[in-house]
């Protein structure tokens, strides 16, 4: 039988595993996506932590909702015509492509691409961006709380017209195009072609 | 400046807004974080993907870390969760490939340490996930076992007593391989 030390040495022996080198990358490039989230909820959680602030804050968005409310009440609602880009993270777009159900951004950074869908609609929705698998990698959701991946899919809840569907994936081959699906409740809405040099 | 210290002025530059700080808790915990999921008995490509999830989920989720608490417990506590989440999922996840070995100047030395590499390895992934777990955060994050006890959500002496059965069954994981 193996006593304590010689089990304690076998396990001190096994070698660190390095990260591959690309993976950094792929987390900033990821995280460069996420950063207009992270950057409303900074505001709050700074405002935790410091109690002036918190009341200035407070007093900021109170007048702010109050001029918001005033807004809407004065003039009729409309969508805006191109709010893609808004939550997109702030790459070169590579291709836009529209229906009258959805809209499709893509965007490049590198290897990495991030493809977003602005749903139209009621919700709440269950939509999907599919890709071929052999073609790109899902590396990251930009919206990912209620989102699920698969290696050639990802899909999300959308539970109010502010949400998209937004993933980065990562290109595999050297195809020159990537066919990308996008649909709803299991309904294909949206298909692309997209060029991926 | 020391590390916990370095930790927060990160966590705090990236909610002010600037991503780049990220690096700085990259530049700690990629590697260990990376090591655990591997250990746990992932693949390079699942561990590489997993590793990505784990960051940008953090990211995400930075403002429910509580600053008065050490970062890395609330970091290996998201990675051990999402590592949970991806085996229940969709594996059994498979030993580790030979690329994950390391070398002996000698040749037989070298072929000894390797097998005694992958025999563990094999001996981990067979382990029950609690089990896996009290050894990874004990052996290859070394925590204490106050910080494994936060980390795993449970009281110091059930980390002891998971780690206590996890060696004992590792050595007979270990004794039986020896056997055959």
């Amino acid at each position: 039988m193996l006593d304590d030390d010689e089990l304690t040495r076998r396990l001190e022996a096994m070698p660190v595993a390095e990260p591959p080198a690309e993976l950094r990358s792929g987390i900033m490039a990821a995280v460069d996506s996420v950063w207009v989230r992270a950057s409303a909820r900074g505001v709050r959680a700074k405002a935790r932590t410091h109690t002036a602030a918190r009341h200035w804050l407070t007093a900021t968005w109170a007048a702010a909702a109050v001029l918001v409310l005033v807004f809407f009440l004065a003039y009729p609602r409309h969508e805006p015509a191109d709010v893609a880009g808004t939550m997109a993270p702030r790459w070169p777009v590579v291709d836009r492509i529209a229906n009258d159900r959805a809209t499709l951004v893509v965007t490049r950074r590198g290897e990495f691409y991030a493809l977003e869908a602005v749903i139209n609609g009621a919700r709440p929705v269950t939509a999907a961006i599919a890709w071929d698998e052999k073609t790109l990698a899902p590396t990251g959701v930009s919206l990912g709380f209620d989102a699920s991946f698969r290696k050639d899919q990802v899909s999300f809840t959308l539970r109010n017209p502010q949400q998209r569907a937004g993933v980065i994936v990562r290109r595999l081959s050297r195809a020159t195009t990537a066919d990308i699906r996008v649909s709803v409740d299991n309904q294909e809405i949206l298909r692309a072609a997209v060029p991926l040099d | 400046m020391n590390e916990d210290e370095l930790d927060r002025m990160c966590v705090e530059r990236c909610l002010a807004g600037e991503t780049n700080a990220f690096e700085g808790i990259l530049d700690r915990y990629e590697r260990p974080v990376y090591n655990a999921i591997v250990r746990m008995g992932a693949d390079t490509e699942e561990a590489r993907d997993l590793c990505q999830q784990v960051f940008v989920k953090a990211f995400q989720h930075l403002d429910s870390y509580d600053p008065t608490r050490k970062f890395f417990s609330w970091l290996y506590r998201v990675a051990i969760n999402e590592t949970i989440n991806a085996i229940r999922a969709h594996r059994t996840w498979e030993p580790l490939s030979d690329a994950m070995r390391t070398a002996s100047a000698n040749p037989e030395e070298a072929m000894e340490q390797a097998e005694q590499q992958h025999e563990m390895q094999r001996a981990l992934v067979a382990l029950d996930v609690k089990y896996r777990l009290a050894i990874i955060v004990r052996h290859f994050l070394q925590l204490s076992y106050d910080e494994a006890a936060e980390v795993l959500s449970v009281p110091v002496k059930t980390v002891k007593s998971r780690l206590f059965t996890a060696r004992q069954m590792l050595r007979e994981i270990l004794e039986d391989g020896r056997a055959r």
